[in-house]
């Protein structure tokens, strides 16, 4: 695709190294003395380098617990990271905003909407005699109009709702928005809506994405860019081409195959046994290898290098069988 | 439609299921007719609100409160379930038709171990349950170590071993049909994928009936044999699988269709405007005009029969009163 080319010369915009996010949580006093809890820790975020471009949507995918809303919250600042760092337009903090997956529980249900924006418009330093004008345009550009500034959030659909959040996050004038599953509470036919806004909102204004869903059909729609998580970790990259069409990780090709596809008949599937284990005691070496259909004896002791592969240059893989 | 000539163990007529609420009713489920035969998969697909849910819980006698059936008929297996008695109906849930809800741990009771809570659906159908009988049910949907899967409590299964303990106890007394509400939207996509596969097999083996409710299109078109779209409470189409989605007829399945990501790039998703219909108000006409790309005022003027094209029922005027020439060039029409 000729934009995903084209993104290679743009300068990156948002970049994490070494990111880390770990949750402490302690027993209560009774727990400690008499079955002798100790102290656990969540590894949800577990060294992760990314970077995102000017102009360009990454996805991040993986199964429920694998950190990718974590690691979204600690990019734009909601979590401080435990270790590493975040780049935000070279600077070293982090940045941008967020759009959050529960339009419902995300609006303030005593705000009206002219509150709801005036606040980050405040915020931005627009003076007072603007902001009404500003937020008719914001609210405009969402779809939604004029008329709605008095309303409370319960007056609306899930979807106007989510619409009311992107305006939100727009209001702030942001370079980098965190979508974390901006679509996965809304209908289908309102999933597509809100999806071309994202898109349109990118052709006009530029605006990066780290766009975090479970559904690979949503992300293969959007991204210029994968990412796969697994249990804290980045298992692979890539181009979305690439990803797709050439997966190098046994947990991406298990993750492909078992999406199912309008249509398509059945091809051959790979079935993964169990389901992902806790981050609290991740398993040493390859944070995969419980239920990995190739795992080899190294997969359990040594942890696995990045790898190339073939074909696109931004693509790489995690994986002692590509070694 | 031509359709094998099995035991019919679902049939429902004329449904019609409203919500008595302080803004007057509410029609959920406006006029439904559906059948089941033994061995098939029927996918009862749309968005939230269109009354799937409530055409589900109505055959299982479980509408909360200020839903009731206030028209209609259901048979199962023969039985009709709005004349049987609370005993009778307590009888035929489990032994006949059992449901698999969304969520797992919401269903499960959190305070009673999964041998307990499996054990009592046997009982109060006056079955035996040895410890044996247990461990064989946990085995069949593929509970790794059942024996200590029977003293666990809920919260220290995951999601689709809870979901999977769900399964084993809809089957238990060997129902004849299943209805499953959503049961993997809860899920992980490697989750989901062990979950209909599990279904598929019952399916297959024992020939069990299954409906499946979902918002998902393609789950329906990877796990049904026949699917039945349904908006603001009615059924606006019905066929095979493979007709309905390669061949959608009414405009709204094709909106529908038209919303989902296709793994292909470079094609634009091509939304359905509005909302979705509100069901308190009086529906005059098709009540997806207002969100129809191809409305006209004809379609505003009487209620909307379910006609049959030949191979499929749809819920269009424009398909009405054609001869089987007029169809195919009607279907040409569909796919612009």
């Amino acid at each position: 695709m000729e934009a995903a080319f084209s993104m290679k010369d743009n300068l990156p915009l948002v970049q994490t190294v070494g990111l880390k996010r770990y949750f402490y949580a302690k027993p209560g006093f009774l727990a400690r003395v008499l079955t002798g809890q100790k102290e656990r820790t969540t590894k949800a975020v577990d060294g992760i380098d990314l970077l995102i471009r000017e102009g360009e949507t990454l996805g991040l995918v993986g199964e429920s617990g694998c950190g990718k809303s974590t690691l979204g919250r600690v990019i734009v600042g909601l979590y401080p990271p435990t270790a590493g760092q975040v780049f935000y337009e070279g600077r070293p903090e982090p940045g941008g905003q967020m759009i959050f997956q529960n339009p419902y529980a995300s609006l303030n249900p005593r705000h009206t909407v002219r509150q709801i924006l005036g606040f980050c418009l405040e915020k931005r330093g627009v003076p007072l005699e603007d902001r009404e004008s500003e937020s008719v345009r914001l609210l405009e550009r969402v779809g939604l109009t004029a008329l709605h500034l008095d309303q409370y959030p319960r007056q609306f659909s899930g979807g106007q709702r989510q619409r009311i959040g992107v305006a939100r996050a727009l209001a702030m004038q942001p370079r980098f928005i965190v979508a974390d599953e901006p679509v996965s509470a809304l209908d289908v036919s309102v999933q597509a809506q809100i999806l071309n806004l994202l898109e349109g909102l990118q052709e006009e204004m530029g605006v990066s994405f780290l766009l975090i869903s479970h559904d690979l059909a949503v992300v293969h729609h959007m991204s210029h860019r994968v990412a796969v998580m697994y249990l804290g970790k980045i298992v692979e990259t890539g181009s979305t081409e690439s990803l797709f069409e050439n997966p190098a990780h046994p947990y991406t090709r298990a993750l492909l195959s078992a999406i199912p596809r309008l249509g398509k008949t059945k091809s051959a599937r790979i079935r993964l046994q169990g389901a992902v284990p806790s981050a609290v005691d991740p398993p040493p070496g390859c944070r995969f290898q419980t239920r990995c259909p190739q795992r080899k004896d190294i997969c359990g002791e040594i942890e696995p290098p990045p790898v190339a592969v073939k074909g696109d240059p931004g693509h790489v893989v995690w994986c002692h069988l590509r070694a | 439609m031509a359709r094998s000539r099995k035991e019919e163990v679902l049939l429902i007529q004329g449904l019609e299921v409203s919500y008595q609420t302080d803004r007057g009713p509410v029609r959920a489920v406006r006029g439904v007719d559906l059948s089941v035969r033994e061995g098939e998969i029927l996918g009862l697909v749309g968005e939230s609100g269109c009354g799937k849910s409530a055409t589900l819980l109505s055959v299982m006698g479980l509408l909360p409160f200020p839903g009731k059936v206030v028209a209609g008929s259901i048979r199962v297996c023969g039985a009709d379930v709005l004349a049987l008695s609370k005993k009778e109906l307590r009888s035929l849930r489990g032994s006949t038709v059992a449901m698999v809800f969304q969520d797992p741990m919401s269903t499960l009771n959190p305070a009673h171990k999964i041998g307990a809570q499996m054990k009592e659906a046997l009982t109060v159908h006056g079955l035996p349950c040895t410890q044996d009988i247990l461990v064989r049910l946990l085995q069949e949907v593929g509970i790794p170590s059942p024996e200590a899967v029977l003293g666990y409590y809920p919260h220290q299964l995951s999601g689709g071993m809870q979901q999977r303990v769900m399964i084993a106890i809809a089957l238990s007394c060997r129902p004849k049909l299943i209805l499953a509400d959503e049961p993997t939207t809860a899920l992980d996509v490697t989750i989901e994928a062990q979950i209909l596969d599990l279904l598929r097999q019952i399916n297959r083996e024992r020939g069990t009936a299954i409906v499946l409710v979902t918002h998902n299109l393609a789950v329906a078109s990877q796990f049904c044999h026949r699917i039945a779209v349904m908006y603001a409470g009615q059924i606006v189409e019905e066929g095979t699988v493979d007709e309905v989605l390669a061949n959608p007829l009414h405009p709204y399945t094709q909106g529908l269709i038209g919303c989902i990501p296709r793994f292909k790039k470079g094609v634009p998703l091509t939304p359905i405007p509005g909302q979705v219909a509100d069901l308190s108000e009086n529906l005059h006409g098709c009540a997806f005009y207002p969100r129809c790309p191809k409305r006209e005022p004809a379609c505003l003027k009487t209620p909307q029969d379910l006609l049959d094209t030949g191979d499929r029922l749809v819920r269009c005027h424009k398909y009405g009163y054609l001869d089987y020439a007029e169809t195919a060039a009607a279907r040409d029409w569909g796919n612009e």
